[in-house]
């Protein structure tokens, strides 16, 4: 039976992509990239899901809010405040972070450059606040910190979402990729 | 390189050549385009989607890309077919790269309806407004390109036989 022309053209077209390869140095070229927008995403820092980032920024500033008054009358001296030293419920604000915010991180493959990207914020993100802290125990009274407090916490959650969808999307490709050997 | 570019590059690069038909343009537009998706990731619901989700953002690029050097206008020309009386070839006799080079030289507008409509499911409402014409401009763009290109494929097929 003769092969409809749109049939065939389609046909053609999806063989198309066996021939195809990519220039010398496009890997090295897209890492470059990849890096090149990580240090603009540093000092742009916009937030992308105003949703998000609205709701953690309330929680966070009233959280911060009660850590600076709570912390002004009860430790003077510390050198770095927590905010479960603060009381009880600032304790379950803070386990309610580490909750979302936990991760097995041990497994993840960080010869991807894109995971090693992730992490490399995270980690930055990290210091960044263990700073914050020590400086809020010198200052409670400084509301940069405070407002720095907060995007931080909204910076990690966002990092930590888009980690998780990625992951979720190479586990889903690498089981695609697996099967599609089987079959073959 | 990472898996899903590794995964994606095959599926996306041959659409996005065949827009733009510069190999240069082409794999910067693929980069983009994937560092684009990844930044965008947390706004898909369904992962299950993201291949299909990232190539559109890649031919959006494409398109983007080959509108900024060239107006709508200019891209769909007016180029009268005669349909003359044709008859039907057995088509699996035409190779594939012979098919591939004909839609090659086609002309841009031609090339990318049948492209997005064809291959990657595009309906003619979605090409319109990504091309800023109207849906029955991008029918009457692909049945024209149709007609060249089965009149070109078929003058080739009479002339080697």
């Amino acid at each position: 039976m003769k092969e409809a022309f749109e049939d065939r053209i389609r046909k053609a077209l999806l063989n198309e992509s066996d021939d195809q390869d990519l220039m010398p140095g496009h890997e090295e070229r897209f890492e470059m990239r990849l890096l090149r927008m990580r240090d603009e995403k540093k000092e742009r820092r916009i937030p992308r899901w105003p949703w998000i980032a609205l709701a953690a920024a309330v929680v966070a500033g009233f959280i911060v809010t009660i850590v600076v008054s709570e912390v002004k009358k009860t430790n003077e001296y510390a050198e770095k405040v927590r905010l479960s030293d603060v009381s009880m419920e600032m304790a379950a604000a803070e386990q309610f972070y580490h909750e979302r915010l936990k991760m097995d991180m041990s497994q993840l493959n960080t010869s991807d450059q894109n995971i090693k990207r992730f992490l490399d914020d995270l980690k930055r993100l990290e210091s960044e606040y263990a700073m914050l802290e020590e400086q809020l125990a010198k200052n409670f009274t400084n509301q940069r910190v405070a407002d720095a407090m907060v995007n931080n916490y909204r910076y990690r959650l966002q990092l930590m979402e888009q980690l998780q969808k990625y992951i979720e999307i190479q586990n889903k490709l690498n089981l695609q990729n697996h099967e599609e050997k089987l079959s073959s | 390189m990472c898996l899903a570019y590794g995964k994606m590059w095959k599926q996306i690069f041959p659409a996005v050549l065949q827009i733009l038909r510069n190999r240069e343009e082409a794999e910067d537009v693929l980069q983009e385009s994937m560092i684009q998706g990844f930044n965008k990731l947390a706004s898909l619901q369904d992962d299950g989607k993201y291949p299909a989700w990232q190539k559109q953002i890649a031919l959006r690029h494409a398109l983007n890309k080959l509108k900024s050097r060239k107006s709508t206008a200019t891209l769909f020309e007016d180029i009268q077919i005669a349909e003359d009386e044709m008859s039907e070839l057995d088509w699996s006799n035409i190779s594939d790269e012979l098919i591939r080079k004909k839609i090659d030289d086609l002309p841009d507008g031609y090339r990318i309806v049948i492209r997005l409509h064809l291959l990657d499911g595009w309906s003619h409402d979605e090409i319109a407004v990504e091309l800023n014409i109207s849906a029955s401009t991008s029918r009457s763009q692909y049945s024209r390109a149709m007609a060249k290109l089965k009149k070109e494929l078929t003058e080739e097929y009479e002339r080697s036989i």
